[in-house]
């Protein structure tokens, strides 16, 4: 009998020892679950926090958009400028210099003895025929003499002489070919 | 010193197995401890995968989302502070008179009243003339001997750009139509002497017949927020420079009678009284009418 009570007494102290095992442990538990709650409130305010940055900045981006938007119609005048005057550059490069060469050629080449009786020029192929004159073998060579002048033949990009008779009545007529 | 019997049971587990080392029962959880620590981890770790990863998770995207907002937000405000920048730039300013030069519309009855204008400046005779408003079939090939690589030219300039092409047969001297042919290019709206050929007849005359191509330009331009302004290069630039080149006649009187030497039949037309909105409105059609058959005659250069 004695030693039934020092079992059931033995029992009693190991219950309590486990029980008060358990509170210890219930507080690790609870300072584990405050360490999370800490955790968790700080990531949901950082969370909240940024998600306000990305409202004000969604906020400015779209100012931004709308003041860009009413700007468009100035952007569409600045583009259609460029756009213009990209297309006049580019005329201008084709047009180049075809009327000023011409201008420079008949008052270089006209002289008391040669002329020009013919001349053509196509500005698609930028190619010049022309049919010069010189009356006289003299005036001839002061003719040829002329087209091999570079102040002459500088505009040029080449130059042909495509045909050269000679009339009856000494008339020395020289068909060129030229591409500025 | 031999064991005791409790040092023996208590190298006995519960069940009384061997466990090989001391085992204070005492200091063991209970069962119920067991199974709620077993689901507060659980809720825990649940808790954790659920709740805490996303919204990390979330964070991250955000900080992504506010960089990629804040870059987007920073290309706006330089498109914009570009755009002010490029409208209060000197070479913008210059747009009316590029307007002027390249025009938009077709500027037939302008450049028509230029050559005239120099033709008579330079005492050259108009025997024929002709008007076409496009490059293809080009009524040209009646007089002029064109080139297979010269009607190609021609077919390809047709499709890059708008023009209106006038030709015509003078006669004058010689000195007379290189300076015409000179001068011409020089005035607004822009035009290029495209084909040329002059013919002495050995009389101090020249017959020369030429082709002037007339250009203009539709813009056909659509801004959004994404495009990007376009830079004014270098070939752009030198054209600016020679914009001052081109000689801009005023052509604000161009259609009024004491510019043009003509009057404006319609301009002594008044409503008449008592007539009934539908009358008037017969009585516009009919003057819109005539006007278009007006214009046509301005056109064709019958009224010139």
């Amino acid at each position: 009998m004695p030693q039934d009570i020092n079992f059931l007494s033995q029992q009693q102290k190991i219950a309590q020892a486990r029980s008060q095992t358990d509170r210890r442990s219930y507080v690790y538990i609870a300072i584990i679950a405050a360490i999370t709650a800490v955790v968790y409130a700080g990531v949901w305010l950082t969370s909240a926090y940024y998600q306000k940055q990305v409202k004000a900045a969604n906020q400015q981006l779209e100012k931004a958009k709308a003041d860009l938007v009413s700007n468009l119609p100035d952007a569409n005048q600045y583009l259609a400028f460029v756009d213009r005057l990209n297309t006049l550059t580019d005329l201008l490069e084709k047009r180049d210099n075809g009327m000023s060469t011409l201008d420079t050629m008949y008052n270089y080449s006209l002289t008391r003895l040669t002329g020009i009786s013919k001349l053509s020029y196509d500005y698609y192929t930028r190619m010049y025929t022309v049919e010069f004159l010189a009356n006289s073998a003299f005036s001839f060579a002061k003719l040829l003499t002329m087209l091999q002048d570079p102040k002459f033949t500088k505009p040029f990009k080449s130059f042909y002489i495509t045909s050269l008779t000679r009339d009856s009545d000494g008339i020395y007529r020289l068909v060129t070919e030229m591409e500025i | 010193m031999p064991a005791t019997p409790s040092d023996e049971q208590q190298k006995k587990g519960p069940l009384g197995l061997e466990l090989g080392f001391d085992l204070d029962v005492s200091k063991l959880p209970t069962k119920n401890f067991l199974i709620v620590s077993l689901l507060f981890f659980v809720g825990l770790a649940a808790f954790v995968m659920m709740v805490i990863v996303p919204t990390i998770r979330g964070i991250f995207t955000n900080i992504d989302a506010i960089a990629a907002t804040n870059q987007e937000l920073a290309t706006f405000k330089e498109k914009l502070a570009n755009l002010q920048s490029v409208l209060t730039n000197s070479d913008y300013t210059e747009s009316s008179k590029l307007n002027q030069i390249l025009f938009e519309d077709n500027p037939y009855v302008q450049a028509h009243y230029n050559i005239v204008d120099l033709l008579d400046r330079y005492n050259l005779k108009r025997t024929r003339f002709e008007y076409s408003p496009g490059l293809i079939a080009t009524p040209s090939a009646d007089f002029v001997t064109l080139t297979s690589e010269s009607a190609i030219a021609r077919y390809q300039a047709a499709e890059d750009s708008e023009s209106y092409t006038i030709y015509m047969v003078v006669n004058g001297t010689f000195k007379d139509v290189i300076a015409f042919v000179t001068d011409i290019e020089r005035y607004a709206p822009y035009n290029a002497v495209t084909y040329v050929e002059i013919s002495n007849t050995l009389l101090g005359e020249v017959t020369a017949q030429l082709e002037i191509s007339v250009f203009y330009h539709q813009t056909d331009v659509n801004a959004t927020i994404e495009t990007d302004l376009p830079e004014i290069n270098s070939g752009a630039q030198e054209t600016l420079a020679k914009l001052d080149d081109f000689v801009i006649p005023d052509f604000s009187n161009l259609y009024n009678s004491d510019f043009t030497g003509r009057d404006d039949i319609f301009s002594s037309i008044t409503p008449q009284e008592g007539l009934t909105p539908d009358d008037q409105a017969t009585a516009d059609e009919t003057q819109e009418v005539i006007s278009d058959e007006l214009l046509l005659e301005l056109y064709n250069g019958t009224l010139w």
